[in-house]
């Protein structure tokens, strides 16, 4: 007894002792003007091509430049580590790089860094990197001289510039990497040449970065940011309300009134690049081969697409949209003023009309939407309504994101309808339609003469170096989706910023949170 | 008493087999993780080339087998998401967790023992009334909602603690306060059902008849009595605890092991939620051996053999 008497008591000192000490360990130091940024998720991999998370992106691309960078007001091509750039011919592009630039370990930029960075993705795999798909085209990489670059593509590349801009693009510097064996394990520390440096990661709760106090551009203004990953939103209200975070995305409606009445925060909207869609399935494909519902008859995906009132939708989000019927939204090369900001035809007596001709008996069409995206619920059930309204027997199916992504979307089972948005944040229309390309059209079962025709459009557009009648093919490719009610783009959806008001910085037309010119006014 | 603790412990491994084998099948048959590791419009050959590469290509037999094999030698096998074995990830979460579960039991017991105590000495008063009444209500109350209200009540209007995360000292007492008062509701009936039965009993009125004071006997004599049942609840809590764990580190941002387990099954990231369960499961079944053991504290006539 005594023995245990000795015991419990040491037992439970030793508890209280560890209460109160393990958090002050844990401790974030900050210096001089710290932002704190509340972040639904941090980064699992801060490897640039290995991490292409909305999240990732937006860490990393404060620590790594690219060649080209995108102008955060008119997504203009400019100048970046790249001073210029000429296409010498259809394949073949080079690229001057900017002198003196170093990188956050003293390393200088120069030709080799630019070659490294690409070849340690082209040399590996899709499993290691998962921008791996991204880089293939460059099939040859030759140094100039220390500062000029040449990069050689297997076909013409039109989207060149936006890949070199693009998610994954920052230049590593050659000589940590290569001392990083192997690199891309938990092991790899990230050296670019960005406005902050890498200072400490917590796994899922914290990624600390400090201005590079030689950053080509001259040091930031902000000492530290904090990204700190708060996942429940009214959590991160809360610390954007009491001050303990400056800076959050995705602020639902029903909150903005509360972040503005709040002494020293406010909440501003803004686009994002992402379009909320409906996507029709056409016809059977390897993963559901059996499949022969009631919209492989275009007369009722018709029907479906004329049923849609856009204008409601609007409501619904509380104007947190704009009404489009194309994926390719501006600034994007191929938008069409036809397409957008427009609610599209709606006329729920010729659905009707069409319904009938199509002698649609009541057959169930399955109808899969998730929880995805701000009140994409809501929205999924207002079109079921509306679908209904003109006479379609609609099973509306709910997810939750993970179901929706590991049951239906990824094995590619969605049946008749699913509802899903998607971004464009290289502001390049070769993304929005790579759906449509033949052996790519598993989730809608595509086939026939228009479809061949959108696959031949997007086949030239994809080598075609002229941008005007490049932009016109796609948009072209999207007339043709439309005409066989293949993809119902919806809205291009806002989001809302929660911020301080000691905050100085514009979000950029991709909605990405790069600081490198951001002031804090404490 | 050794023999006793090693035969607990050789028990333990059945169990923990057994909850590989469930794991796997929950995680692994039930989700596919290549979902969450290629673009949206890969081809089939495209995903085939991931899947090969990580062998979810191969049989479910042999990967499990697989994947037993390395947890037999020790080794997890690396996170698919943070491509890092998955073990140490693990074990790097497990101090805020523990943490977080310690302090929510001192929140427990400072609320349930004198609530406890009370309930039972003043039967059928106001006080027994709003013990009682208050038992209920948080039983009754989900505790994620506790956890906001809190936030919004304490964090945000009155602005005394901060409302997430774990930077500083003070973070872990809405947490805390939130699980440990869940626990607390049931403690402090079963203490009180326990202590009225003890109460009951001719040694307690020998104690009175001695001319002990009155609280000298509920508490010398009643109490340490009536805390082998709690200590048997507290026991089947602790599963609750961690259980309620995950959620609770979600809505405070509480960097421990049950956001990693959340994270880590969204993402079917089967050797982390294996790491991570078999270490909940660990600290559960060590946790009612302790408490098996302290039986032996709590009363002499016990004795292990």
């Amino acid at each position: 007894m005594e023995s245990m008497n000795r015991l419990v008591k040491p037992t439970l000192i030793a508890m209280l002792a560890l209460i109160l000490v393990m958090p002050a360990l844990n401790t974030a130091q900050a210096q001089g003007k710290t932002l704190t940024i509340g972040m639904n998720e941090l980064p699992s991999l801060l490897d640039p091509p290995r991490d292409w998370a909305i999240a990732a992106t937006w860490i990393h691309m404060n620590m790594f430049d690219c060649l080209v960078w995108r102008n955060r007001a008119t997504a203009e091509f400019e100048p970046w580590l790249a001073e210029s750039w000429e296409n010498v011919n259809d394949t073949t592009w080079r690229f001057k790089l900017r002198e003196g630039v170093m990188f956050h370990n003293g390393e200088e930029l120069n030709a080799d860094a630019v070659k490294y960075t690409y070849e340690r993705i082209t040399s590996a795999s899709r499993a290691e990197y998962i921008t791996y798909g991204q880089w293939t085209f460059i099939v040859e990489i030759n140094i100039l001289s220390p500062y000029e670059v040449e990069l050689v593509t297997a076909t013409p590349e039109p989207a060149m510039l936006s890949k070199m801009a693009g998610t994954g693009c920052g230049i590593q510097a050659p000589v940590a990497g290569a001392g990083m064996v192997p690199v891309g394990d938990g092991d790899y520390t990230p050296i670019g040449t960005g406005p902050y440096k890498f200072d400490s990661m917590t796994q899922d709760e914290v990624v600390v970065l400090t201005a590079n106090e030689n950053y080509w551009q001259g040091k930031p203004d902000i000492d530290t940011i904090i990204w700190r990953s708060i996942p429940e939103t009214s959590t991160r209200i809360a610390n954007l309300l009491t001050g303990d975070i400056d800076l959050m995305v995705g602020v639902p409606p029903q909150d903005w009134d509360r972040i503005n009445a709040n002494d020293g925060t406010s909440v501003e909207d803004f686009l994002t690049t992402r379009t909320m869609l409906l996507s029709l399935r056409a016809g059977p494909s390897e993963d559901l081969p059996d499949w022969s519902g009631p919209t492989s008859d275009i007369r009722i995906r018709r029907a479906i697409s004329l049923a849609i009132d856009r204008e409601t939708l609007i409501e619904v989000i509380d104007g947190l949209g704009i009404p489009t019927i194309s994926r390719i939204t501006p600034p994007t090369l191929g938008w069409d003023e036809r397409h957008y900001d427009t609610f599209g035809e709606y006329d729920p007596e010729k659905a009707m009309g069409l319904l009938a001709e199509a002698g649609y008996n009541g057959e169930e069409l399955t109808f899969h939407s998730s929880t995805s995206w701000l009140l994409q619920k809501e929205v999924s059930e207002v079109l079921e309504a509306m679908l209904e309204a003109v006479g379609l027997n609609v099973d509306l199916q709910v997810l939750d994101v993970t179901t929706f992504r590991e049951q239906i979307y990824r094995p590619n089972k969605n049946e008749e309808i699913y509802m899903d948005a998607l971004g464009n944040s290289f502001f390049d229309p070769w993304i929005t339609v790579r759906s449509f390309e033949e052996g790519r059209r598993f989730r809608t079962g595509w086939e026939g003469m228009v479809a061949d025709q959108a696959h031949s459009l997007i086949q030239q557009a994809a080598v075609n170096m002229d941008p005007a009648s490049r932009g016109a093919q796609y948009t072209e490719v999207f007339d043709l989706v439309l005409e066989e009610a293949i993809m119902l783009p919806l809205y291009q959806m806002k989001d809302a910023l929660g911020r301080t008001d000691a905050l100085e910085w514009d979000m950029p037309l991709d909605g990405f949170l790069w600081m490198g010119d951001a002031v804090l006014n404490r | 008493m050794i023999r006793y603790f090693l035969s607990r412990l050789v028990q333990m491994i059945p169990p923990l087999l057994g909850l590989t084998v469930i794991l796997f099948i929950l995680i692994r048959v039930g989700g596919d993780p290549v979902a969450h590791m290629v673009e949206p419009d890969a081809t089939d050959e495209e995903v085939q080339l991931v899947r090969e590469a990580y062998g979810f290509d191969r049989p479910f037999i042999e990967q499990y087998f697989t994947q037993f094999g390395l947890i037999i030698r020790g080794d997890f096998g690396d996170s698919l998401r943070f491509h890092e074995p998955a073990m140490p990830l693990v074990i790097d979460r497990l101090p805020a967790t523990l943490e977080l579960a310690l302090a929510s039991i001192v929140v427990a017991l400072l609320i349930a023992i004198p609530a406890g105590i009370l309930s039972a000495v003043y039967q059928n008063t106001w006080i027994d009334f709003l013990v009682t009444t208050a038992s209920t209500l948080g039983r009754a109350m989900p505790n994620f909602w506790i956890g906001i209200m809190l936030i919004l009540i304490v964090g945000v209007q009155l602005r005394w603690l901060p409302p997430s995360g774990r930077l500083e000292f003070s973070s872990i007492i809405l947490p805390a306060v939130t699980l440990g008062t869940s626990i607390a509701t049931t403690l402090a009936r079963v203490l009180r059902s326990s202590l009225l039965e003890v109460m009951r009993r001719d040694y307690m009125t020998t104690a009175h008849a001695k001319g002990l004071k009155r609280w000298t006997v509920i508490i010398r004599h009643g109490l340490r009595n009536a805390l082998i049942a709690v200590v048997t609840v507290f026991g089947l809590q602790m599963a609750w605890l961690l259980g309620g764990s995950v959620i609770i580190e979600e809505v405070f941002a509480w960097p421990g092991m049950g956001r990693l387990l959340l994270r880590s099954v969204l993402l079917r990231d089967l050797a982390v939620v294996q790491a991570g369960v078999l270490v909940f499961a660990l600290v559960v079944m060590g946790t009612n051996l302790l408490v098996d053991l302290l039986y032996a504290y709590l009363d002499p006539r016990i004795r292990y053999s």
